[in-house]
């Protein structure tokens, strides 16, 4: 039975200059600074972060090359959750969210052309909903914990092995439509700060030394977030 | 006292006030609009565009120096208007359609209009026809797409092929950006150019326009 998660997420601006690389390089503006920490005054003052999140187990009844089995007939596809999953015994599909009045602040900048502001709000936002999958991720292995079981790390859809089409499959199989949480007919979460993902869950310890997810990322080598990466936006 | 120097440290060092005192000061020393834009404010902002794509600066200060210029554009573009300087280029911009995501977008579109160029932004989810109506409009040389996934980098092509259906592609030239996009993904949709960051959307900007004209 899924449950609907919302749980109080109050963000420390420290934690959110260690989150976005720029800052951890000595040359960070001390402007850019004093931005991020208004703006997460302004986030934990108004409670703009209005997260939700829903997850549900599904037993394994078989993994092939690249498709999961699910109890109820359901196959969740992909060559990289087959691979990584092999061991599990369930999958737990999730989808989170931290709500729509963030991207709504960062419009606002937008609009008022404050670019720098409405771009680092964007990046508390990410922060946000990173930090929110993390603590979601902790409460479903703490879950697994009681049952003697170990989870394995999350994966999302659009890595590589992974299609970005069974976005909209998670959806369907976390419930997310008992959520404020959307699907676009593109199969894009609405709002836009929001994550879904599957973790497998096993009585054996999965092989956390695998390649870190970034490793399957399409992205790497434009990410942001990424320290080794060249500048790109979003 | 050289007061284009002066200009072009102000928008390095992200300084509004003195920026917007320096061009004052320029107007009154008789230098001509024109002259401040293409020898104080576009240098500084191109010097601003190298050293963030050497990594030697980071997002929030290039968008510093770009909300610092555009200070001093704010007093330019009525006496500029007066004068009937050509804009750099025209270029309309757009999130493709099935796609909500903005910011990247959001900053080439702050950062070609710091370098001078007339940008019609079309927001995000933008149907292809929504494309080729504006383009036809507003006769813009350039059209920049931006796309985050790949389910939706599709509409590229569909764009594309519209500029076709409608003879516009001696017309108007193709860039792109977004996670979903790439050099190798351009040349095979049959883009012009691909911009990996903002700086480099504003380098292709002028390529593409050159190349129409």
């Amino acid at each position: 039975m899924s449950e609907i998660f919302t749980p109080e997420t109050i963000i420390e601006a420290q934690e959110v200059l260690k989150f976005i690389p720029f800052f951890n390089r000595e040359k960070a503006g001390l402007q850019s600074r004093v931005i991020i920490n208004e703006l997460v005054y302004e986030i934990n003052n108004h409670r703009i972060l209005k997260p939700q999140a829903i997850f549900e187990t599904y037993r394994i009844t078989e993994i092939d090359n690249d498709k999961i089995y699910l109890e109820g007939g359901e196959v969740l596809r992909g060559t990289l959750p087959s691979h990584l999953l092999k061991l599990a015994e369930e999958v737990i599909t999730l989808v989170c969210t931290i709500g729509k009045d963030l991207e709504r602040e960062v419009e606002h900048y937008y609009r008022k052309k404050k670019m720098v502001k409405a771009v680092l709000m964007d990046d508390i936002g990410n922060f946000a909903l990173n930090l929110l999958a993390i603590n979601i991720c902790q409460i479903v292995g703490l879950n697994a914990e009681k049952k003697g079981y170990y989870t394995s790390k999350p994966l999302t859809p659009g890595l590589r092995g992974f299609p970005l089409e069974e976005q909209g499959n998670i959806y369907k199989l976390a419930k997310a439509q008992n959520t404020n949480i959307s699907l676009t007919s593109h199969l894009m979460l609405d709002p836009r700060k929001s994550l879904s993902m599957v973790i497998g869950s096993s009585a054996n310890p999965f092989n956390q030394t695998d390649n870190p997810l970034c490793t399957y990322c399409e992205g790497q080598g434009k990410c942001r977030y990424n320290k080794s990466s060249g500048p790109s936006e979003r | 006292m050289d007061y284009l120097e002066k200009i072009k440290e102000s928008i390095k060092n992200t300084d509004s006030e003195m920026v917007i005192e320096f061009t004052k000061k320029a107007l009154e020393n008789n230098l001509e609009p024109e002259k401040i834009i293409y020898e104080a404010l576009t240098p500084a902002m191109d010097y601003v565009g190298q050293e963030y794509e050497k990594g030697n600066l980071f997002l929030p200060e290039m968008l510093m120096s770009a909300e610092t210029l555009k200070g001093a554009m704010e007093i330019l573009k009525p006496l500029l208007v007066k004068t009937g300087v050509p804009k750099a280029g025209k270029v309309v911009m757009g999130t493709v359609e099935g796609d909500i995501h903005d910011i990247g977008k959001q900053i080439v579109c702050m950062m070609l209009e710091g370098a001078g160029f007339e940008v019609f932004d079309l927001g995000v989810d933008v149907p292809a026809q929504t494309f080729i109506e504006k383009i036809k409009q507003e006769k813009a040389e350039v059209v920049g797409m931006s796309a985050f996934l790949s389910t939706t980098a599709l509409q590229f092509l569909e764009v594309i092929k519209k500029l076709k259906e409608a003879n516009l592609t001696d017309k108007v030239k193709v860039m792109i950006g977004g996670a979903a996009a790439s050099d190798r993904y351009a040349e095979m949709i049959g883009a012009d150019g691909y911009g990996s960051n903002a700086s480099a959307a504003v380098r292709l900007a002028r390529e593409l326009v050159e190349r129409t004209r």
